[in-house]
């Protein structure tokens, strides 16, 4: 399958910073796969979002750049110089942002961005459609968005860029401050997506990523420490001690593996979220 | 054994409505961490307060090693009672962090074993942001310092408002350490937290408050054995706890050392 986002040596220091956000970043992202870039906070994990969306590139003229990027088949030297919205679109750790704020119910929030975008009715009608149900927030199309929970309005700010029908979704520690319930139901939503687009997200935490992702990316100060699919990255959670919140998983993966009867003993609503 | 800390049928009202604390009695042993958890509202701020004498008692009593802290002033009892509060913004006011810590440093009027300014700034790694004014420093870096100085008064119980909120878990593992270690030299510590996955495994004890009354107050296992009081506090288990559970894989730290 091809590549939906190739990462060649690709390095980006802020301007007036002594040292590289970024330091020779290399990966690949196969069309449809949701990757998980994980790491402590300073590893570097919303420059390399803000880099792929293009947002590094518009804002920041002067920075130094090294090495380049593709999306699907479009390559740039160094960074993207402009927002690449709709194409690949980005929603912000603070998901409160990416709401208006002043439009009343949620389809109008919805419908906002694709006024934008010129998209006119029936099309936007149904796109709001298909958002909200892979988002599992149809219930929720007329209520006021400022009325909702943490985890409702979360989904719905996803809603507010999946209605563009990106190729590219770009999710920054979207699993933060969310319940273990509220983020079983947003790796259900995005599941549920795989096969409309490419999806990468960054995370400090571990769970959301292990109902999820298909390949894992560990950055630590700029510098890409691991990338493998699920099965490498469980049998490498040991390196990653002090770097990521690996210690409970540990107990849990030595446990299977000193008992490996016991995983076919498990109630599988349960053994979903084993790793 | 005389507890370090004890309320005994402590109430209090903010004006003249609600309790914010209702006919609270708990205590704590020294060298122990009693973790206290509930749902916004629920008078676990409250509670911290009443603990360093900014508010006090509208009825009952509030005793430090046996004697009763009503007839001391404030000043007195913040020697011996070091607090935290979640805003690290409300307790730094020097020029450089630096400065921030040599101040309680020299201030400290207790017979402090451990730890000394030198150890707290290479256990918590604070070194690369001495030279820095406090607001220019990260935020979970200003949380960090306010620990530092709170574990720098040697003062001998801590009351601790979410000190891991905002903390990556980079900058968990080292503030956890210290805290375990202040347990062992034998400090108390009061700490208000929803971070169940980080404090239950250092925790001697639980209070689960709601609404300004006791929920449940006991042992970590004999807290998890029961979904019902959790979720009364508006908290759950963490995925990988709620597995481990599952999988009858201990919870606490009763297995493993007591730090490294």
């Amino acid at each position: 399958m091809a590549d939906a986002i190739s990462l060649e040596r690709l390095s980006f220091r802020y301007p007036g910073s002594s040292k590289a956000a970024l330091d020779e970043v290399s990966f690949l992202v196969p069309e449809g796969s949701v990757c998980a870039v994980l790491g402590p906070s300073q590893a570097g994990k919303t420059t390399l979002l803000y880099a792929l969306a293009g947002v590094l590139g518009s804002r920041f003229a002067n920075a130094k750049v090294a090495g380049g990027l593709s999306v699907h088949d479009e390559y740039f030297d160094g960074v993207p110089r402009s927002i690449l919205f709709p194409r690949v679109s980005l929603v912000l750790q603070e998901s409160r942002i990416q709401i208006t704020g002043f439009r009343s119910t949620v389809r109008e929030e919805l419908a906002f961005t694709l006024q934008n975008l010129q998209i006119a009715e029936p099309e936007s009608a149904e796109r709001i459609r298909d958002a909200a149900e892979a988002l599992a927030i149809s219930r929720l199309l007329d209520r006021n968005p400022l009325e909702l929970s943490g985890g409702e309005l979360h989904r719905v700010a996803i809603a507010t860029v999946l209605v563009a029908r990106p190729q590219v979704l770009l999710l920054d520690e979207p699993a933060r401050s969310l319940d273990s319930n509220s983020v079983f139901q947003l790796s259900r939503a995005l599941n549920s997506l795989r096969k409309s687009q490419t999806t990468l997200f960054t995370d400090a935490d571990l769970e959301l990523p292990l109902q999820l992702a298909d390949q894992y990316i560990v950055l630590n100060r700029g510098k890409v420490l691991f990338t493998g699919n699920r099965g490498e990255f469980i049998n490498s959670l040991n390196h990653f001690v002090g770097l990521l919140p690996v210690d409970d998983w540990l107990e849990i993966t030595g446990h299977l593996r000193r008992n490996p009867a016991i995983r076919q003993t498990i109630d599988p609503r349960i053994r979903r979220f084993l790793p | 054994m005389t507890s370090a800390v004890k309320f005994d049928n402590v109430s209090f009202a903010y004006g003249s409505t609600r309790l914010a604390l209702d006919s609270l009695s708990f205590d704590v042993q020294s060298g122990h961490l009693l973790l206290i958890i509930g749902h916004n509202g629920a008078g676990k701020s409250t509670l911290l307060k009443l603990l360093n004498g900014i508010l006090r008692p509208s009825s009952g009593e509030v005793q430090m090693v046996g004697k009763a802290i009503a007839d001391r002033p404030t000043s007195e009892i913040a020697r011996t009672v070091g607090v935290t509060f979640q805003d690290p913004g409300d307790q730094l006011f020097a020029k450089t962090i630096s400065k921030e810590l040599q101040v309680i440093e020299t201030i400290s009027l207790h017979n402090r074993r451990w730890p000394d300014v030198n150890h707290v700034i290479s256990m918590l790694n604070l070194s690369s942001y001495l030279h820095i004014h406090p607001y220019d420093a990260p935020f979970a870096v200003r949380k960090l310092v306010t620990f530092a100085i709170a574990a720098l008064s040697g003062a001998p119980v801590l009351g601790l408002d979410e000190p891991t909120a905002g903390l990556s878990s980079r900058e968990h593992a080292p503030l956890l350490g210290a805290i375990s270690r202040l347990c062992h030299e034998g400090r108390t510590l009061i700490v208000v937290s929803h971070d169940l996955t980080a404090f239950l495994p250092l925790a001697s004890s639980v209070l689960v408050l709601q609404e300004g009354k006791k929920k449940f107050h006991g042992g970590v296992q004999e807290l998890l054995r029961d979904d019902s009081i959790l979720r009364f506090a508006g908290l759950r288990l963490s995925r990988p706890l709620r597995l481990k559970r599952y999988l009858g894989l201990p919870l606490d730290n009763s297995h493993k050392g007591d730090f490294q």
